[in-house]
């Protein structure tokens, strides 16, 4: 009985020094092409943290319902344990690591998976936590100098847009099963990265950035087809899917300056990746071919006004031979815009300037009481039904959520 | 009659003149000492034309050594911004701002323009906060408008304009100072000639044996919107030693 006290005692005591806190959001979104309602979600989302001295603890969990579907979930979200020592932090487990400069459109920023199952979600939370072990090395106290390492040890794919969002399929003729295979947990399929940033005092502050991953393409491509009965070679074929080995090389930099006379404090942020593959001429169907993307940032405040971020990215893809290679050109611009302590206007545009279509992403927030907000947005897609936003055009809605963090 | 009233105008300008400048009244402001290092937590109230209140919590740590000062705000409150981090360092005529917001979980560099925005939606805005330490005195014109009987005795109000060339966010200030304690009470900014806000300070405390007189409690309204914003700063440690590890974008992350 003395025993069970001293449990009960030490249990309440590591209670009390846990960090409780969380966030309830209720979405709702109704499809403007049929009046249907497109979202029904509510997520709590509870965040468990402690902290010692020199190390820190840190669990998510999510609990979810749908609506929809009627159906319910639960998934641990980050849970992981970081060291700080002398001159590194050690983090190990469930995690969410981002690299690169650019916000949304970063191409470094590839370390984890992404869940696409509802594109319009917010890509913050699209990202899954998967286990790793990340380090930090700090050489220098002020934090000039940083090096990271990250080691994946099973590689997990994304998770592709589904229901109303799923792209439309078009099979190989003869094909009528479809077969994904991952890479198994193996010690060699692991996923690499590793990336050094500096800060240097050129002109009102300038960031660098060299990252280098060893990974997987995040979705599947076509890697052979073969008879579904491997003793009828002329009957039904299956398609088989797998995720291709590549290597991105990236490199970023944020530059803050200022035009006198015509504007104060700007930030031009720029981020490149290249992704080497095993068949850089691309002369094999069945293999992913290299491609590099390229995007540059310019974020300015008003005024008593807007911030705003213009975004231009431009994308190279290598074709399989003979065909032409591919370019693909997209203009964004962000604009957020504090009208009081209470209401914030955010604007989203989204534009692919090579095949003509966009979205369109206005939101109202506003703050009801400390931590309770609510939100209505609307997202609107354009272009020819073949193209990268236009294939969504059915899929305009109108949102509407409430949040309450505590 | 017109001339005897001109005569006793002048008379008074002369003696105020002969008194104290402007100049020397914000010498003597700037010349109390301040501390090297700060380290406490403020909760902010935002006070809405209606009476609607809305809270933040921040803890604060400022580091200065000869022309280096150092600034880190971590946000405690409200929870939907809670562990977002402010980084802002400021040497020779420059300043670097970075923000850490945790769930994009990076760093970002943040546009200069930004610290004439307001601060987590209050009346300050980022350049008023890491300047309630005291403005640079050299970049402004000072001129002794009047000086006045207040509860606390004598007060001089002192019309503060940047010199040309300097990048101010207000074209004016008019800064009340008591001479007693040489501690400004209030600030009157104004823009493009019109006021803008105004800014009234009390609960002065006194710090390491009455070596530093900080006022506690700020009240900054916008007169146009009527909006407030009711800073209240709490456990405030002075001349601690912060090392320098903490104004690094390692500590903004843990």
């Amino acid at each position: 009985m003395k025993k069970l006290s001293w449990i009960l005692a030490l249990a309440g005591l590591a209670l009390a020094q846990v960090n409780l806190s969380g966030q309830l959001d209720t979405n709702f979104g109704v499809r403007t092409s049929d009046a249907t309602v497109s979202l029904g979600q509510t997520t709590l989302k509870i965040d468990l943290g402690y902290d010692l001295e020199d190390a820190a603890l840190k669990a998510t969990l999510n609990f979810g319902y749908d609506a929809l579907s009627g159906k319910p979930s639960f998934s641990l979200g980050e849970a992981y344990a970081t060291v700080y020592l002398n001159k590194m932090d050690l983090s190990v487990g469930n995690q969410v690591v981002s690299w690169g400069r650019v916000d949304y459109l970063s191409p470094e920023d590839v370390l984890n998976p992404k869940n696409l199952a509802r594109p319009l979600a917010d890509p913050s939370a699209q990202k899954l936590p998967v286990p790793m072990v990340h380090a930090t090395i700090y050489p220098d106290e002020a934090g000039m100098y940083q090096l990271e390492a990250v080691w994946i040890p099973k590689f997990t794919p994304s998770i592709a847009p589904q229901g109303a969002w799923a792209p439309p399929v078009s099979l190989p003729s003869g094909v009528t099963q479809v077969e994904t295979t991952v890479p198994g947990p193996d010690l060699t399929n692991g996923v690499f990265g590793v990336r050094a940033t500096a800060s240097f005092d050129v002109l009102d502050g300038l960031d660098l950035g060299a990252t280098v991953i060893r990974d997987y393409f995040s979705f599947p491509s076509a890697k052979k087809i073969v008879p579904v009965d491997l003793n009828d070679s002329t009957g039904p074929q299956k398609l088989i899917l797998g995720h291709d080995r590549r290597t991105l090389l990236g490199a970023d930099f944020a530059l803050a300056f200022s035009i006198p006379d015509v504007a104060e404090g700007l930030v031009l942020r720029g981020e490149a990746a290249y992704a080497l593959t095993d068949d850089p001429q691309g002369k094999d169907p069945f293999t992913q071919n290299p491609y590099a993307e390229g995007v540059l940032s310019l974020e300015y405040t008003w005024t008593d006004g807007p911030q705003t971020i213009v975004v231009y990215d431009l994308k190279w893809q290598k074709a399989d031979a003979p065909a032409a290679d591919t370019f693909t050109q997209r203009l964004g611009l962000l604009a957020s815009y504090d009208y009081n302590e209470r209401t914030r206007l955010e604007g989203a545009w989204l534009h692919n300037l090579s095949d003509g279509s966009g979205l369109l992403r206005p939101q109202l927030v506003y703050t009801f009481a400390d931590g309770v907000s609510g939100n209505i947005g609307f997202a609107y897609f354009y272009g020819p039904a073949n193209s990268e936003f236009g294939v969504y055009n059915q899929n305009s809605e109108v949102q509407l959520g409430l949040s309450y963090s505590f | 009659m017109r001339r005897v009233l001109a005569s006793l105008g002048l008379i008074g300008v002369l003696s105020l003149a002969l008194a104290v400048s402007g100049e020397e009244v914000m010498k003597k402001v700037d010349a109390r000492p301040n501390p090297s290092a700060m380290h406490g937590v403020m909760v902010m109230q935002l006070v809405n034309k209606q009476g609607k209140t809305l809270t933040r919590k921040i803890e604060l740590w400022t580091k200065k050594v000869g022309d280096e000062e150092k600034m880190l705000i971590k946000f405690l409150a409200p929870a939907d911004v809670k562990g977002t981090a402010f980084l802002a360092l400021k040497k020779g005529g420059k300043e670097e701002m970075k923000l850490y917001l945790p769930a994009l979980k990076r760093i970002r560099r943040i546009a200069g323009s930004q610290k004439k925005g307001s601060f987590m939606g209050s009346d300050f805005t980022y350049d008023d906060i890491s300047n309630l330490g005291g403005m640079k005195i050299e970049d402004y014109n000072h001129k002794l408008l009047k000086t006045e009987e207040g509860p606390e005795g004598k007060v001089f109000v002192v019309e503060s304009t940047p010199k040309p060339g300097v990048e101010a966010s207000y074209s004016k200030l008019i800064v009340w100072v008591p001479e007693a304690t040489y501690v400004p009470t209030k600030i009157e900014f104004y823009k493009k000639g019109k006021l803008y806000k105004v800014l009234q300070s009390s609960k002065i405390e006194s710090f390491a044996d009455g070596k530093y007189l900080i006022p506690t409690y700020l009240v900054m309204e916008n007169v146009k919107t009527k909006h407030k914003t009711i800073l209240e700063q709490q456990d405030l440690e002075i001349d601690i030693e912060i090392p320098d590890s903490v104004f690094s974008e390692r500590f903004m992350k843990r």
